[in-house]
């Protein structure tokens, strides 16, 4: 049997071989048959204008009810296949390959600036090829997994012809589509996150400690600082990004996933998805991004700063901390009181210790569920119109310059609060101040570590790591503001 | 048109920065406010979870 298995497989194959040519054959020789045949019974116009004018009369007045009941006609003979026929049927198949598709296929869409756009099918080939790359960063090299193998898979499922998930068939919205609407595009989603990491993240080493908030502060000048570097850009063939784009992508220097949706979503939704996509490879490459950085600006007696330990914070302390966010929120920057809202109100639900359930429920499940959909309504957006142009390679570099900046930053500052403090501050935990908790802090923890084996920094660096998150939400809400 | 960008992306930064750096410097404020009134009330003993 084993010995008959290549033969099987030949047979086959050359089986499907000759299925498919004798298709092609019959189509061909049914289209020659069917012209001549129809000729004849085709008028030359003036006949058919006489023929007309006779019939004008009566036709006027069933014309309505004889096309409705053609109409109705023509419908029933497509439901029933009136001219089925093997060769068309094989022909349709064929036809609605991705094979195919992706060959001869194609569609219109709307550019970011709302002209049409032709979309070939090599474009979604290749977008499916993008996907593929983002699955194998989160699985083989463990980039972000929990958000880029969601991505990946929507990058893959929204570039498959035909299905047209991400689009509306027929008034009928796919799946993708569905799960955008639903809570990315109109930024339901990253609320819900937020919420989640309230209740996952202890504010306890920045109440500790709330002078070391101010580098979670100075870590936004790279948010701030990439606006220009956008609109320097301009200064490039093929990049033209107006303030309100611009704005949108310097939020990557946050390295925050959720708020950088959030912008996106609100300021530049046609640049979501390389935006988004951006921001979690970013966080995913701070190990890789911030060492040099930190080498770069600070001596070795620097990184051999060991700081004071933080006093021990009370269970009052920790419920107020939410309250008092939330409130100066509302009464300085209401625009920013969607993202600190909700990440006070998941952290008042952790903190306050009476409604474990409801925090369980939001560090677990509903983060869970939420950053699934979170992820496949961005992977929903990777589509050629939206991810093949000079913009997204704009927002690769300029991703990247905030990040460098913001980590720059926030080392900086710490130098300088060395020159006036009491207690000496090591700067390594500057870099923290961009969000991407906790991998930042963790960051500064190492390289404190790789100068002094008995340096621990985590508990120091998880302050301006978790003040970066709030100064990152506050930056948010400064740039909705704006643009009101 | 780049100088009148460029212009109005400084003055984002000028003013963004200056927003981020005020808000938390007066979290900073409130939150040492706040461990001053609860030690002032008794409340700090309690410790957390």
């Amino acid at each position: 049997m084993n010995r008959n298995k290549p033969l099987i497989v030949l047979a086959t194959l050359a089986g499907l071989v000759l299925i498919g040519c004798l298709g092609y054959f019959a189509t061909k020789a049914r289209a020659a048959t069917t012209t001549p045949e129809r000729a004849p019974a085709q008028a030359t116009p003036a006949e058919a204008q006489a023929g007309d004018a006779a019939k004008a009369a009566p036709a006027r007045a069933s014309a309505p009810a004889d096309a409705k009941a053609a109409a109705h006609q023509e419908r029933i003979d497509r439901d029933n296949l009136k001219d089925f026929s093997f060769s068309k049927f094989l022909g349709n198949i064929l036809k609605t390959t991705g094979v195919y598709a992706f060959l001869h296929g194609g569609y219109t869409s709307r550019s970011a600036l709302g002209q049409p756009v032709t979309v070939r099918g090599w474009q979604s080939l290749l977008m499916v090829l993008v996907g593929l790359a983002l699955l194998w960063l989160g699985v083989a090299k463990n980039f972000e997994p929990l958000l880029l193998i969601p991505i990946g898979f929507g990058t893959l499922l929204v570039n498959v012809p035909i299905a047209n998930m991400g689009g509306i068939t027929q008034g009928v919205p796919g799946f993708l589509k569905v799960v955008y609407e639903a809570g990315v595009g109109n930024e339901f989603f990253p609320l819900i996150i937020f919420m989640g990491i309230g209740a996952l993240t202890d504010f306890g080493p920045l109440i500790a400690n709330p002078k070391l908030s101010i580098l979670g502060a100075a870590a936004q000048i790279g948010v701030f600082g990439t606006v220009i570097g956008a609109v320097l850009l301009n200064l490039l063939p093929g990049f033209s990004y107006t303030l309100k784009e611009a704005c949108a992508i310097s939020i990557i220097g946050g390295a925050d996933g959720p708020t950088s949706i959030y912008i996106a979503a609100n300021l530049a939704a046609h640049l979501l998805g390389p935006i988004a996509v951006a921001a979690y490879s970013y966080m995913a490459l701070v190990p890789l991004i911030q060492p040099p950085i930190m080498r770069a600006l600070t001596t070795k007696s620097e990184r051999r700063i060991r700081m004071k330990q933080s006093r021990p914070v009370g269970k009052a302390e920790r419920i107020m901390f939410p309250i008092i966010l939330t409130v100066l929120c509302i009464l300085l920057i209401p625009a920013a009181t969607p993202l600190i809202g909700t990440l006070a109100f998941g952290n008042f639900i952790r903190e306050v210790g009476i409604v474990d359930r409801l925090a369980r429920t939001l560090q677990n499940e509903l983060l869970n569920i939420t950053s699934i959909l979170l992820s496949l309504g961005v992977g929903a957006q990777m589509t050629p119109e939206k991810f093949m142009q000079p913009a997204t390679l704009g927002i690769v570099v300029l991703g990247l310059v905030a990040f460098s900046l913001g980590s720059a930053g926030g080392i900086l500052l710490a130098k300088a609060m060395n020159l006036f403090s009491r207690d000496p501050i090591n700067p390594l935990i500057g870099s923290a101040g961009v969000s991407a908790v906790p991998m930042a802090a963790r960051v500064s923890h190492v390289m404190g570590q790789k100068e002094d084996p008995g340096n621990y920094l985590i508990m120091h660096a998880m302050a301006p790591n978790v003040s970066g998150v709030i100064g990152t939400a506050i930056a948010a809400g400064v740039m909705i503001a704006l643009f009101k | 048109m780049i100088a009148e960008m460029l212009s109005r992306a400084l003055t984002i930064i000028v003013i963004g920065m200056g927003v981020v750096f005020s808000f938390i410097l007066l979290m900073s404020v409130a939150i040492r406010l706040n461990a001053r009134i609860l030690k002032a009330l008794g409340k700090d003993k309690e410790t957390a979870r």
